[in-house]
């Protein structure tokens, strides 16, 4: 299933959340969302599944607006950064919940992912951990077959083993299915694992929407070492996203005009001169810095 | 046309169910306490009475002795019971759940309002049909009310508390949390009456009217009050049962062997129900998910709201603040009434922006 956002933007009081975010996620993709904390992206997932109203702009699921058409919900798993349930019920009510509600629920896949899991069936959820409270979240969405999954920090809270289950099964799902995922996650080296698009929003705003492939074709590393220092008009062009100065070794970060920039530094004879690729991770902390967001940020209460 | 357009979906009507029991368990045995109970207890009681009769006055401090509290724990918890069907999925969380699941708005209210009315329904049902029991299984006692006012006793109660379920349940669609719910539907269930009962006393005291005196200058603001005191005092069982008899028994007494309320009323409290849950639903179909925890949810009602306890307070506070300092009616207490309702009008206009601003940033 595909999703078209158009022009969304939602402001709450004074606050502008988000502002003219438009991108589609092709179908069967597997979409990346980041950005840093408070950026919108949970917004974003809220408008794109219905439960809030853009200000602006419109959002079609399947080619169908979801807030005029709550049919489309029912192709659809949803799991919120953090999904409450009923406290008063048990892990199997929340299964007759899911199994009424889904046409296409499958008892087989919630049983075997239910066994995968371990999670007891008789288990209350208000007794449940937060990690356990997203593994039946991940279970009951899965099984409902959905042809598009929402993900808002699916693999928060959960331990590093679980985490790993969870993302090959849901490369399974991907694989088997043809099911389009949208993921909004912190975890970027595993997001590089499993995504192919990746959307970044900083602000409420969108900085970019390619294809992984595309970025990392296009975000490259030049590590260069040089007999004396370089000028610092050449390390300040447009595309130029990050420079680390390790003695006389150079890490430059490019965005933007790459072979021009290795051309120039070949000018200066440099003693060596590599092309690295580098992660998702580093791609968006040196975009972020571009973007005015740094450690400080991070660092400030 | 299919039938299930007009039944709820049963999943979520199982849902709503179980998780409102907390509230249904207690309604159903304060009402069993207050008329089922009460009414073997009687019995128990009146044996010593079979033959002669016993005398009205008998029965009624008996029954007096019960009743308000009953009537009063009865009309609170049907408050609740429909202040916690959104208060609770707000507060826990879940609407955003049961938001991203197929189903339309209209579906989750729905099954909330046909779960409350039916949870009020069959409590209201089973007990008539218990305390029939009680009275043909008991022949030959001596009750001022038998089968036909025990089940007029479940229809009044059922259309009078369908009406303030479904007036909450409105309530619920603009307020954000639980509490706002039960508190604002209180206020607004009691406002119509409390508004012109403060109107009625200001009035009488800009004209010189002692309290204490009982011919009425206001008779048509008077008469205003009662018709809206009566329709909000709903007498509930055992207190409306208790009027009734009341009545008939003095009237028949008298030979006049009328009832006491109109069926129109009875018309009027279905159709302002219904009323009250279509605007429910509209207002529902509106609500801004974000405003979840906040006591208004529709920020062009606050004006509304507000006005209406600024005023409230000011008719109320503004003679207390008076009769404070001068402790007596007179000339000078009225020309302090001015700067007395100055100083509670703004004072309430503060404090309610201060409240409004504290939910909104907690």
């Amino acid at each position: 299933m595909k999703i078209v956002a158009d022009g969304l933007t939602k402001t709450f009081r004074e606050k502008t959340a988000l502002k003219e975010i438009s991108l589609t996620v092709p179908q069967g993709a597997v979409f990346g969302l980041v950005g840093p904390n408070g950026a919108g992206k949970t917004t974003l997932i809220k408008i794109i599944m219905g439960l809030l109203q853009p200000t602006r702009g419109s959002v079609l699921i399947g080619g169908q607006p979801v807030h005029q058409d709550h049919r489309i919900k029912a192709r659809v798993g949803y799991l919120a950064d953090y999904q409450r349930y009923y406290p008063g019920f048990k892990v199997k009510d929340m299964y007759r919940l899911y199994r009424e509600t889904y046409q296409k629920w499958s008892p087989e896949r919630f049983e075997e992912l239910r066994q995968v899991f371990n999670l007891p069936e008789n288990a209350q959820v208000k007794h449940l951990s937060k990690g356990m409270h997203t593994q039946l979240s991940i279970i009951l969405n899965l099984a409902l077959k959905p042809e598009l999954l929402v993900l808002d920090e699916p693999t928060a809270g959960l331990d590093p083993v679980i985490r790993r289950q969870f993302l090959s099964i849901l490369m399974d799902e991907v694989a088997e299915n043809g099911t389009t995922v949208f993921i909004s996650t912190h975890h970027l080296h595993e997001l590089e694992r499993v995504c192919d698009h990746l959307a970044i929003v900083h602000e409420g705003r969108l900085i970019k929407s390619e294809s992984l492939e595309d970025l990392k074709k296009k975000v490259r590393k030049i590590q260069a070492a040089f007999a004396g220092p370089l000028p610092a008009e050449v390390l300040q062009k447009p595309g130029v996203l990050n420079v680390e100065q390790t003695g006389r070794v150079y890490s430059i970060t490019v965005e933007e005009g790459l072979d021009e920039l290795a051309a120039e530094l070949r000018q200066f004879q440099p003693l060596f001169l590599d092309f690295v690729d580098i992660s998702l991770e580093e791609i968006f902390i040196h975009r972020m810095g571009g973007e005015g967001y740094g450690f400080k940020q991070i660092l400030a209460p | 046309m299919a039938l299930n357009r007009y039944l709820p979906h049963k999943t979520l009507f199982w849902k709503d169910w179980k998780t409102s029991l907390p509230v249904f368990v207690p309604f159903f045995l304060v009402v069993t306490f207050a008329t089922t109970f009460f009414l073997q207890t009687e019995i128990i009681g009146g044996r010593e009475f079979i033959g002669p009769w016993p005398g009205f006055a008998y029965f009624e401090n008996r029954l007096h002795a019960n009743d308000p509290w009953m009537g009063a724990a009865m009309f609170l918890l049907t408050v609740a019971l429909a202040a916690m069907t959104l208060g609770q999925e707000r507060e826990r969380e879940t609407l955003g759940l049961l938001l991203a699941m197929p189903y339309s708005r209209q579906d989750i209210l729905f099954s909330k309002v046909v779960v409350g009315l039916m949870q009020i329904l069959i409590t209201l049902v089973l007990n008539a049909l218990l305390m029939s029991l009680l009275v043909w299984a008991n022949p030959g006692i001596n009750y001022f009310f038998g089968l036909p006012e025990i089940w007029g006793w479940a229809g009044h109660s059922f259309l009078v508390l369908t009406f303030i379920f479904c007036f909450t349940v409105l309530i619920a669609t603009v307020s954000g949390t639980t509490w706002g719910n039960y508190i604002l539907a209180l206020i607004f269930l009691w406002f119509p009456v409390g508004f012109f009962m403060l109107l009625y006393m200001n009035f009488r005291i800009w004209i010189d009217i002692p309290m204490e005196q009982f011919d009425d200058p206001i008779p048509l603001l008077r008469l205003t009050i009662e018709a809206l005191f009566s329709l909000a005092y709903l007498k509930t069982i055992p207190l409306w049962l208790i009027a009734f008899n009341d009545l008939i028994i003095h009237q028949a007494a008298a030979g006049i062997g009328g009832r006491l309320v109109v069926p129109y009323l009875y018309g009027l409290l279905a159709i302002l129900s219904l009323g009250l849950y279509a605007l429910a639903q509209f207002l529902f179909a509106r609500n801004p998910l974000e405003k979840d925890g906040e006591i208004l949810v529709f920020e062009r009602l606050e004006g509304f709201f507000k006005l209406g306890v600024i005023i409230c307070c000011t008719l109320l506070v503004g003679p207390m603040v008076a009769a404070g300092v001068f402790g007596r009616l007179g000339e000078e207490f009225k020309l302090f009434l001015i700067p007395s309702y100055l100083v509670a009008g703004v004072g309430t206009w503060y404090l309610i922006n201060r409240l409004l601003l504290w939910r909104r940033t907690k």
